[in-house]
């Protein structure tokens, strides 16, 4: 199937679209009086099909791979756009890759038609905090759980530990989910509690380390992605600004102060995208390198975005300070992402594990 | 000896053939012998091992056939050098120039007498070139040089200083920069590009001492050196344009070179540190760190080398950003990693010189670091020329 996919023309679609369905004024104005997902925006991508890019033919949806799916995560990321798409996504994967037929029958379809899902992170990436254990005629589900977008979601896709210790994952619909504002408005923070929360046996599936790994480097890809969509994107800006903005008789561009701190950024920037093409293309081919590479590119492009992001305020100066300019719209996502589905510290634990697997080789 | 050459038509022949050759060619014991020996046994291993790699063919066959080469496609060259780091083997650093610098200059611009005669005395006679590029006056403003070439009769005669010169106290010839022309309106447009003799009466070749102890470099002074004018190469004032074209020859496969010994010095300092960064959990996420940041460097030079094998003449914008990304990079990394061996670390070690990273002489590898940060480019006329002619701000 991918042989025949031509990424670059999918991913200048998915940036045609994103540029004015997604424009900065559009994003500024939702930040400006919203907290969480743009409804209408959200519907335009599902009404383009993009919800089906990754779910499989026989549910209704396209069934590319990764590196679709890493197209379309950078150019959301480019333009910072306030939908759950990565949550939606991952909660397809993770019901692709560990469903039953009949559970996937009945949940794949209704994401492709726009159903917006909710996740617990990969197993790999942040250990469970739910504890489901079976009942005569199903389960019982208890814990508390911190979730991004629940508060925006038709459904949530928890994972739990069973008294045996496996790893179940449980889809449900919410009931009255307070979302908690975050800095970025583009999402929401809910915690969840469940005690004893009795559950049907047709809303749980098994899952397992190899699925929850898959799903970690989906998500890891994914970051790294938004992350390097979103440098694309604010160090243009920037770097325009610095040959627009005239003091002391000159553009302020000229002066080495601000101009290397531009080219650092863009250096390191073809690095952390080279790093993502290589995960991306490790994660598609199955390779044993690939959690690793996926977190090294994680780690290395969302603290490079963040960095970006924290300096090009600075490089605007007041204009930067001030909310009717983009540049806290990709300060604000880059911090959120830095953190989510673990932060620094983790992956580059989890890249660093490659250091022994290659001396192995 | 043919044998390595004509398996590399087949990439995993080639480096299956490599494996065999490689243990038995290089240099026994050279660490060691660098080690006791110092200079003289850093020529001697420089020495051997280029005699090695040119009896089998290897040191030139990048070259293009009927010019002593094997024209060896990109993708062989990156095999050899994969596995010359895996095997550990020195550099043959004191020959850079005679390989890569001066036969892209000569088979480019030289004259058919110039190709036949240095092309063949670095291949079989082991000629060590160097350059005469910068001077005390002309660092980083490169275009600002002053040493002076007149043309009187059948010479040039030369005086000036340059300075810089890596193994300028060895070589045998010297790839020279000098100003025929002092009025030409651009100062870039009066600089012609010459072979010089190293053995040129009126010459004074002064070692200059490095941090490492090294003497790597050489300050040249003429007085009144004569330079035969069948010594040009290229056109007389054309010489600027000529440095810069080759100036970047093979800059991909050195870099390679560079890099994958970074990526197997970060799997060898693993181990090497296991104990420690297995009990310091601060240490353990810094070294860690380093880790995306040596694959990110690899991807780079994977693409720049992916750009060169589609057009020779390509990659030079990624080029420049690998320059900075490297430099920085490895004065980062060789900067920690030398601080985890503690106090043991600040032992001075006789300079290994060319073993690129050791992780046994972690300090050398960091002093030794400066030669990517200042050199070539300094970092800071790096971010000038990125800012200023690849994202186009104003100067």
């Amino acid at each position: 199937m991918d042989d025949f996919l031509d990424v670059d023309g999918l991913k200048a679609s998915f940036r045609d679209v994103l540029s004015v369905e997604a424009s900065v004024d559009t994003v500024l104005a939702h930040f400006d009086h919203a907290r969480g997902m743009a409804r209408p925006l959200w519907d335009t991508i599902v009404g383009l099909g993009w919800t089906a890019l990754s779910v499989p033919e026989a549910h209704g949806g396209l069934g590319l791979g990764i590196d679709a799916l890493v197209a379309l995560y950078e150019e959301a990321g480019r333009a910072v756009a306030p939908v759950p798409l990565l949550s939606t996504m991952l909660a397809a994967d993770a019901i692709a890759r560990g469903a039953s037929e009949t559970q996937q029958a009945n949940w794949l379809p209704m994401i492709v038609a726009g159903a917006v899902v909710a996740i617990d992170p990969p197993a790999p990436l942040q250990p469970p905090t739910l504890t489901i254990a079976p009942t005569v005629d199903g389960w019982h589900l208890s814990g508390t759980t911190r979730m991004l977008d629940a508060a925006d979601a038709d459904r949530l896709l928890h994972l739990a530990v069973a008294p045996d210790g496996s790893l179940r994952r449980v889809l449900l619909s919410p009931e009255q989910v307070e979302g908690l504002p975050l800095w970025d408005h583009g999402h929401t923070l809910s915690d969840i509690v469940y005690r004893d929360r009795p559950i049907s046996a047709e809303a749980v599936f098994g899952t397992n380390g190899k699925v929850e790994e898959a799903l970690a480097i989906h998500a890891s890809l994914a970051l790294a992605a938004e992350a390097v969509g979103g440098s694309q994107a604010l160090l243009p800006l920037t770097i325009d600004y610095l040959k627009t903005r005239q003091q002391f008789g000159k553009p302020i561009g000229s002066f080495q102060a601000l101009k290397h701190r531009v080219a650092d950024h863009q250096t390191r920037l073809e690095g952390d995208r080279l790093l993502l093409a290589s995960a991306a293309a490790l994660a598609a081919a199955d390779d044993r390198l690939a959690p690793s590479e996926a977190s090294a590119a994680k780690a290395l492009a969302c603290a490079n975005y963040a960095e970006l992001a924290r300096d090009a305020i600075q490089l605007h100066g007041g204009i930067g300070f001030t909310a009717e300019q983009a540049c806290h719209l990709f300060l604000k996502r880059a911090r959120l992402i830095e953190l989510l589905f673990g932060d620094r510290s983790l992956h580059l634990a989890r890249a660093a594990s490659a250091l022994d697997l290659e001396i192995a080789a | 000896m043919t044998d390595l050459l004509a398996a590399a038509r087949d990439l995993d022949a080639f480096r299956a053939a490599l494996r065999e050759w490689l243990p038995g060619a290089i240099p026994a014991d050279w660490k060691g012998r660098i080690h006791r020996e110092g200079e003289h046994g850093y020529l001697a291993v420089q020495r051997e091992w280029y005699a090695a790699q040119t009896a089998a063919g290897l040191a030139t066959a990048h070259w293009p056939k009927g010019w002593g080469g094997a024209d060896l496609s990109l993708a062989a060259q990156v095999v050899l050098y994969e596995e010359m780091a895996r095997a550990d083997a020195p550099n043959t650093d004191l020959f850079t120039i005679s390989l890569y610098h001066m036969p892209a200059t000569l088979f480019a611009y030289g004259t058919a007498d110039q190709r036949e005669r240095y092309l063949e005395g670095a291949r079989s006679g082991g000629d060590i070139w160097c350059q005469g590029f910068s001077e005390p006056g002309a660092g980083s403003d490169l275009a600002s040089l002053r040493t002076r070439a007149e043309r009187r009769g059948d010479v040039y005669v030369v005086n000036g200083q340059k300075i810089w010169s890596s193994y300028g106290i060895f070589a045998d010839y010297c790839l020279l920069l000098a100003r025929t022309d002092p009025g030409a309106a651009r100062k870039h447009d009066g600089i012609s590009y010459f072979i010089l003799d190293m053995k040129s009466p009126g010459l004074t070749i002064k070692p200059i001492r490095q941090i490492t102890g090294e003497a790597e470099f050489a300050e040249v002074f003429f007085d009144d050196v004569e330079i035969p004018a069948a010594n040009l190469i290229g056109a007389e004032n054309d010489g600027w344009r000529i440095a810069q074209s080759t100036l970047t020859a093979e800059r991909g496969l050195l870099i390679f070179e560079n890099s994958e010994r970074l990526v197997h010095a970060i799997q060898r300092d693993a181990v090497r540190h296991r104990e420690l960064l297995r009990r310091d959990p601060a240490r353990r996420e810094a070294f860690a760190a380093f880790y995306p940041r040596v694959r990110a460097m690899k991807h780079m030079v994977g693409e720049l080398l992916a750009q060169i094998d589609r057009d020779p003449h390509g990659g030079g914008e990624i080029a420049t950003y690998i320059k900075l990304y490297w430099a920085t990079l490895l004065q980062d990394y060789t900067g920690f990693t030398a601080q985890l061996d503690g106090l043991g670390g600040q032992i001075e070690t006789e300079p290994l010189r060319c073993g690129g990273l050791t992780p046994e002489d972690a300090t050398y590898a960091f002093l030794k670091s400066y030669s990517w940060t200042i050199a070539g480019g300094s970092n800071e006329i790096m971010r000038n020329v990125i800012a200023e002619r690849l994202l186009g701000l104003p100067r």
